[in-house]
């Protein structure tokens, strides 16, 4: 077996978060969230951006085509901050899970990535008052438990 | 954390790592809202490795996927192969898409913690809080340079030093008894049925 040494750790930014002055947490995530605020509109334009090309790359749909539009997907829900409901978010987490776990030849993977890219183009902008986002999320459910089930059974 | 926690990070340096620009944004605006007026941002992991080396910062965000060097290699190579000092700084991996395998990386690389996006500044406030006063022990041997991955047996949480419950372990563990547990045995630790039970 290895040696292993042990040491404690003593983060520099420890001593520098001791130091006098500062701001409370409160202000200090009241700050943030109003930087936040002034990114809104620029990150909804980039996820119209990114449906679009969703959109492209999904029609027809290619192997070849898949880490971009993980990539694409990944973007979204990073940009997903900015949208009102967390469907948003959930959907381009679930596209993402399907395009990580399901086999890229299988038709169900095809038809559940056209159904994804159409479901966020249904969710973006909205608020919860405008759309059932669960019953959508819970038919996306549904696709991304069918297409692991069918990974599963191709990989056994 | 309580609101009324006092922070202080105007003197801090972090080094955001993200090959998206607007990601970039995202986090230097959360950073820039704590008080952090040093922030250096780099698009790619050779990128950031360079930074490194020329200059040490207080607290790192990489993304997972960055260009180049991903973010595990980079926190690896920062871990291993950089000097004492600069490879005990915090690091925290920022990710979109959060599968195991990728978290149990991400504590294999030596990563402080693994953030899913999209970033919530309370989350991230709460991690930052937590690297800087961490008393986290850090550990090198053959197969792993970083924060002590074991989280069992850490007794109470630093902020209820005398416990919150009558069954916490105390703060202070001894000596080992037995041998060093196996890199099986590690991994066995964070498996999800296992901490469930």
């Amino acid at each position: 077996m290895s040696e292993v040494k042990r040491t404690r750790m003593k983060p520099r930014l420890a001593e520098l978060m001791k130091q006098p002055g500062g701001i409370y947490a409160a202000e200090a995530l009241e700050r943030a969230e109003q930087a936040l605020e002034t990114l809104r509109e620029p990150l909804l334009g980039s996820i119209d951006e990114a449906l679009v090309e969703l959109d492209r790359l999904s029609n027809p749909f290619s192997v070849q085509a898949v880490p971009a539009l993980y990539r694409l997907s990944s973007d979204i829900i990073n940009f997903s901050l900015a949208e009102q409901i967390s469907g948003v978010e959930r959907a381009a987490r679930s596209l993402c899970e399907l395009l990580d776990e399901a086999s890229p030849t299988d038709p169900t993977t095809r038809a559940g990535v056209t159904v994804h890219v159409a479901s966020l183009k249904l969710l973006h902008r909205r608020a919860d008052s405008e759309i059932d986002q669960g019953s959508i999320l819970e038919g996306l459910g549904r696709i991304l438990a069918k297409a692991r089930e069918t990974a599963k059974a191709e990989a056994a | 954390m309580l609101p009324s926690t006092l922070i202080n990070l105007e003197k801090a340096r972090a080094l955001i790592a993200d090959s998206n620009s607007q990601a970039q944004d995202i986090l230097a605006s959360v950073l820039v809202g704590f008080g952090l007026r040093n922030v250096v941002r780099v698009n790619t992991g050779r990128e950031a490795q360079d930074e490194l080396r020329a200059r040490p910062v207080d607290l790192i965000f990489t993304d997972a996927q960055i260009k180049d060097v991903d973010g595990y290699d980079l926190i690896a190579w920062l871990r291993r192969q950089t000097n004492e000092t600069l490879r005990q700084t915090p690091a925290i991996l920022v990710s979109a898409h959060t599968p195991m395998r990728d978290v149990v990386r991400a504590r294999d690389c030596g990563a402080s913690f693994m953030v899913a996006k999209p970033l919530s500044p309370h989350v991230l406030l709460e991690r930052i809080l937590w690297v800087a006063r961490s008393d986290r022990a850090f550990i090198e041997c053959d197969v792993y340079v970083g924060p002590d991955r074991r989280w069992r047996n850490a007794g109470p949480p630093v902020e209820h030093p005398d416990g919150r419950r009558r069954d916490d372990q105390a703060a202070e563990i001894g000596q080992a008894a037995d041998d060093n547990l196996s890199q099986t045995e590690l991994d066995q630790l964070v498996k999800p049925q296992r901490t469930a039970a």
